[in-house]
C-alpha cells in the first residue's frame, strides 16, 4: 500500500474506532459502576498505542509523520476551544473569590508538587537537559471538571455548590494554561535553543496576530461552513508557524482563543463552530497521541521502571499537592474547595495536549520519556479518580 | 474589496516565512495548508465581484501561489496536500448523485442521450479529422509515420471528449442551479464519464494494434472495464443503502460518518479496480431516489464540503502546468477553440433533433468545457503506453487542459445565468 493510502486508511480507521470505542467504553464503564462517565480518552490512547509502530504497526512511523498537520490541528483546536470560554466580562460576573481561590490553589499545587518532585527526582539517576520537575509540576494543575459534572448528572445531583465546584475546575484548567505559557519557554529553551523571552514573545505575537486576523475575517456575517473553513485555516496557520519556529502550537492557539474571546463580537458563534467539530478532532488527536507511544523502547535501560515510578509518584504528589492547594483555599473562605472531589479529579484533555505539545517541539529522548510517563500517569489518575469519585460522591449523595 | 485585504495580509505573512530561514521546515505543509485554504477562499469571494465563479478564484489562488508564479507552494508541498483529491472528488460525486432526481431525468432522458451521442461523435471525429488533415504542421505529428499519426489523432479526439465532472458539479452546487439545462448537463456529464472510459479503453486497444501490427484487438480489456463499471454501480447502490440505514437509524455524527465512508471509498476503490466517482454517484442517487433522506443527506455533506472543495481546486490550480502552456500555447489554443466549436455543434444538433429547450440549444455547450483529472489521467496513460511520442502529446493535452480548466467554469456560469437557472433567478421568479 502506498504511503498516501496508508495515511488515509489510518485516519479513517482512527475516527471510526474512536467513535466505536467511545460508544462501548460507556458500556464498560457501566459494568464497573461508573455510570454517566466516559473514560475520557484512555480507550482512544490505548487503541493508538496498540495500532502504533510498536503495537500491530498499522500506524507506521512514516504515517505518523504524514499526519503531523493533524497533531498541529488537534493541539490548536483544543487550546482554542478551552480559551475561547475565557470571556473576561463573563468571568467578572462570577464571584471574584472563585478565581482567586483557584489561583491560590493552582499556585500551591504547583509549588508543592514541584518541591516534592524535585526531591524525589534528585534521588534518581537522571541526566537530562530537560527540567522534569518543572514540567510535571505544571501538569498537576489541570483537572477534568466534566467528569465531576457527568458524575453529578448521573446521580441526579444538582446544587449551587456542585456548579461552583465545576467552575472552580474550569478555572484550574485555564490557570494551568497560563502557567504553561510561562513555564514552556523555560523548559524548551535549553533544548530548542530559542531563548525564554523570544519564545514567549513569539507565542504572544503569533497568538494575538492570528486572533486579529480571525476577528477581521469574521466581521462580515459568515455561514457555518465558511466559519469552519476560516477556523481551520487560522489553526493550521498558527500551529504550523509555531511548530516551524520551535514554539508551542498549543499555546499560540490558546492565546489566539483568549484574545478572540475578549475582542470578537462573533465569539459565541466561533465557540459554537469550534465545539461542533471538537469530537472528531479530539478522537483523532488522542489516538494519534497513543500511536506516539513506542512500547518496545520501554524495555531499554529500565525505562519502564523509571517512567512507572515517576508516573506513580506524579499521581500521588498531584493528589497531595492538590489537597494542600484546596485546603488553603478553603481556609481562606471557599468552603466548596474543602470538598474532596476536586483534588481526586482525573487529568484532562489539556494534560494530553500539553504532553504532545512538548513532544512535538522537543525532538529528543526526553520528549519520549515524558510522553510515556504522562500517559501512564493519565491512566493511573483516571483509574484512581473514578474509584475515589465513586466513593466520595456516592457517599455524599 | 474587503476580501482583498486578507489575501494581501496572508501573502505578506507567507512570503515572510518563505524569505526568512525557518528552523523546523518539516512543519511547513501545516502552515501552507492554512495559507492556501484562506487565500483561495478569499480569492474565490473576490472573484464573484468580477462575475467569476468561486472555483475560478480557488484555481487562480493555486496558480498564483503555486510553483509557476510566486512559488510559495512548491511541488513537494502540493504532493503532500494532494491527500485531499480523492475525498473531494468522491464528495462531489456524492452531491451529484444526490442531485439526480429520477423524475427530472425521465423528462430529459431523450435530450440527454441525444446530446451525449452527438457530442461524443462530433467532438471525437471532428478533432481526429482536423489532426489528420493538419498533421504536417502540428509539432507532435510532424515527424511521425502515418499510422502513428492516426493513433495520435484518435487519442486527441477521445481526450477532447472527456470533461471534468467535478468542476461542472461544483459550479451547479455553487449557484444552486436548477432547471432543464442543469439537469441535462448533469445527466450528460455523468453518462459521459462512463462512455469516455469505455471509448478510451477501446481506443487504447486499437492504438496498440496499429502500433504493433501483430497484436489483436484486446476484448478482455474492454470486458474487464465493463465489469468494473457494473461492479462500481452495484457497490455504490449498496453503499447508498448503508447511508440510508445510518441516516434513518443511527443519526448521530452524520457528517463524520459520511466523510469517513467517502474517504475510504475514494482511496480504496481504485485498489479494487472500482471507479470511486461512479460508486459515489450511485450511492448518492440511491439515497435521493429510494428514501426520504435525500435532503438531510445533501445538507450533511454541504455543511462540511467547503474546506475540502476550496483546497481541492486550489491544489488543482497549483498543479496546472504553465510551462507546458507557454511552450505550446498556439497549438493548445487551436485545440481548445476546435473543441469548443465541436462541442457547441454537438450540443446544438443533439437538442435540435429532439426539439429540446431553446436555452439549452444556445447555452448548453458551456457546461462541457472544463477539463481536469480524467483527461490528465488519460494523458499519463498514453505517455506510459507510447513513450516515444507520448510525452509530447501529453504536454499538448496538459496545455489544453490548463486553458479549459480556467475558462470552463467562467463559461458555465455565463451559460447558467443566460438560461436563468441560478438560485437568484428562482428567487425573482
Amino acid at each position: 500500500m502506498d504511503p498516501r493510502s496508508e495515511v488515509i486508511l489510518i485516519l479513517s480507521l482512527l475516527i471510526g474506532l474512536g467513535f466505536f470505542a467511545q460508544r462501548y467504553s460507556r458500556i464498560v464503564a457501566n459494568v464497573f459502576g461508573l455510570k454517566g462517565e466516559t473514560l475520557l480518552g484512555i480507550e482512544l490512547i490505548l487503541i493508538g498505542a496498540l495500532l502504533g509502530p510498536q503495537g500491530i504497526n498499522l500506524i507506521t512511523r512514516d504515517a505518523l509523520e504524514g499526519v503531523s498537520p493533524v497533531f498541529a490541528l488537534g493541539l490548536g483546536w483544543i487550546g482554542m476551544s478551552v480559551m475561547i470560554e475565557m470571556d473576561l466580562k463573563q468571568f467578572r460576573r462570577m464571584p471574584v473569590e472563585l478565581g482567586l481561590y483557584s489561583l491560590i490553589a493552582s499556585v500551591i499545587t504547583f509549588a508543592v508538587s514541584y518541591v516534592l518532585l524535585r526531591l524525589v527526582l534528585a534521588q534518581l539517576p537522571v541526566v537530562s537537559k530537560f527540567d522534569w520537575a518543572l514540567m510535571l509540576a505544571v501538569l498537576t494543575i489541570p483537572v477534568a471538571p466534566e467528569v465531576l459534572a457527568a458524575r453529578a448528572r448521573a446521580l441526579g445531583q444538582r446544587s449551587r455548590e456542585l456548579s461552583r465546584l465545576v467552575t472552580l475546575g474550569i478555572l484550574d484548567d485555564v490557570f494551568s494554561i497560563l502557567f504553561y505559557l510561562l513555564i514552556f519557554p523555560l523548559l524548551t529553551s535549553r533544548i530548542t535553543g530559542v531563548s525564554y523571552f523570544k519564545n514567549l514573545i513569539y507565542s504572544l505575537i503569533i497568538g494575538f496576530v492570528t486572533a486579529l486576523i480571525l476577528n477581521l475575517l469574521t466581521i462580515p456575517s459568515r455561514k457555518r461552513s465558511e466559519l469552519l473553513l476560516i477556523l481551520l485555516g487560522i489553526v493550521f496557520l498558527a500551529s504550523g508557524l509555531s511548530a516551524m519556529l520551535g514554539i508551542s502550537p498549543f499555546l499560540t492557539c490558546s492565546i489566539c482563543g483568549l484574545a478572540v474571546a475578549n475582542s470578537s463580537i462573533k465569539r459565541l458563534r466561533i465557540a459554537e463552530v469550534l465545539q461542533k467539530a471538537e469530537r472528531p478532532v479530539f478522537f483523532l488527536f488522542l489516538v494519534l497521541a497513543g500511536g506516539l507511544i513506542e512500547l518496545q523502547s520501554l524495555n531499554e535501560d529500565d525505562m519502564l521502571l523509571f517512567t512507572s515510578l515517576v508516573a506513580f509518584g506524579f499521581v500521588c504528589f498531584r493528589w497531595f499537592s492538590k489537597y494542600a492547594g484546596y485546603w488553603t483555599a478553603a481556609r481562606l473562605g471557599a468552603p466548596e474547595a474543602a470538598r474532596h472531589e476536586l483534588p481526586v479529579l482525573a487529568l484532562s484533555g489539556i494534560f494530553i495536549a500539553m504532553l504532545v505539545d512538548v513532544r512535538l517541539v522537543v525532538h529528543s529522548p526526553e520528549g519520549n520519556e515524558l510522553l510515556y510517563t504522562g500517559m501512564l500517569a493519565f491512566v493511573l489518575s483516571m483509574i484512581f479518580s473514578h474509584l475515589a469519585l465513586r466513593f466520595r460522591i456516592g457517599r455524599a449523595g | 474589496m474587503f476580501d482583498l485585504f486578507p489575501i494581501i495580509l496572508l501573502f505578506i505573512l507567507a512570503a515572510g516565512v518563505r524569505w526568512v530561514e525557518i528552523p523546523h521546515s518539516e512543519f511547513a505543509p501545516t502552515f501552507y495548508l492554512g495559507f492556501i485554504l484562506l487565500t483561495a477562499y478569499f480569492l474565490g469571494r473576490l472573484g464573484t465581484r468580477f462575475r467569476l465563479p468561486k472555483i475560478s478564484g480557488y484555481i487562480l489562488a493555486g496558480i498564483l501561489f503555486g510553483p509557476h508564479v510566486f512559488n510559495l507552494l512548491g511541488h513537494a508541498e502540493i504532493e503532500k496536500l494532494r491527500l485531499i483529491d480523492g475525498l473531494a472528488l468522491a464528495l462531489i460525486a456524492l452531491i451529484a448523485g444526490g442531485e439526480l432526481k429520477m423524475d427530472d431525468i425521465r423528462k430529459q432522458l431523450r435530450s440527454i442521450l441525444s446530446v451525449l451521442v452527438f457530442q461524443v461523435v462530433i467532438v471525437f471525429v471532428g478533432i481526429a479529422l482536423v489532426v489528420l488533415l493538419s498533421h504536417r504542421i502540428l509539432p507532435v505529428t510532424r515527424n511521425l509515420e502515418f499510422n502513428t499519426v492516426v493513433i495520435v489523432a484518435i487519442f486527441l479526439g477521445v481526450t477532447a471528449v472527456a470533461k471534468s465532472p467535478a468542476t461542472t458539479i461544483a459550479i451547479i452546487n455553487e449557484y444552486r442551479a436548477r432547471g432543464p439545462m442543469t439537469d441535462l448537463v448533469l445527466g450528460v456529464t455523468i453518462l459521459k464519464d462512463v462512455v469516455v472510459l469505455l471509448i478510451f479503453a477501446m481506443v487504447m486497444s486499437v492504438a496498440k494494434m496499429l502500433a504493433h501490427p501483430g497484436q489483436s484487438f484486446d476484448v478482455s480489456f474492454l470486458m474487464k472495464l465493463i465489469t468494473e463499471i457494473g461492479l462500481s454501480l452495484i457497490i455504490g447502490a449498496g453503499l447508498g443503502g448503508v447511508f440510508i440505514f445510518y441516516l434513518k437509524r443511527v443519526r448521530s455524527e452524520t457528517e463524520v460518518f459520511l466523510l469517513l465512508s467517502v474517504l475510504l471509498v475514494a482511496e480504496f476503490a481504485p485498489l479494487f479496480h472500482l471507479d470511486a466517482l461512479l460508486l459515489c454517484i450511485a450511492a448518492g442517487f440511491v439515497v435521493q431516489n429510494f428514501s426520504q433522506q435525500g435532503q438531510r443527506f445533501i445538507e450533511a455533506i454541504e455543511r462540511s464540503v467547503l474546506p475540502v472543495l476550496v483546497l481541492f481546486f486550489a491544489i488543482a490550480g497549483a498543479g496546472l502546468d504553465l510551462d507546458a502552456l507557454f511552450n505550446l500555447w498556439e497549438f493548445a489554443l487551436i485545440l481548445v477553440l476546435l473543441r469548443l466549436g465541436f462541442t457547441w455543434i454537438g450540443t446544438y444538433l443533439g437538442i435540435r433533433v429532439v426539439k429540446g429547450h431553446r436555452a439549452i440549444e444556445k447555452y448548453g455547450w458551456t457546461g462541457f468545457v472544463a477539463q481536469a483529472g480524467v483527461t490528465l489521467g488519460m494523458a499519463i496513460l498514453i505517455e506510459r503506453a507510447f513513450p516515444d511520442w507520448g510525452e509530447e502529446l501529453k504536454t499538448l493535452i496538459i496545455a489544453a487542459i490548463t486553458v479549459n480548466q480556467v475558462i470552463g467554469p467562467v463559461l458555465f456560469r455565463y451559460g447558467l445565468y443566460k438560461a436563468r437557472e441560478t438560485a437568484e433567478f428562482r428567487k425573482y421568479d
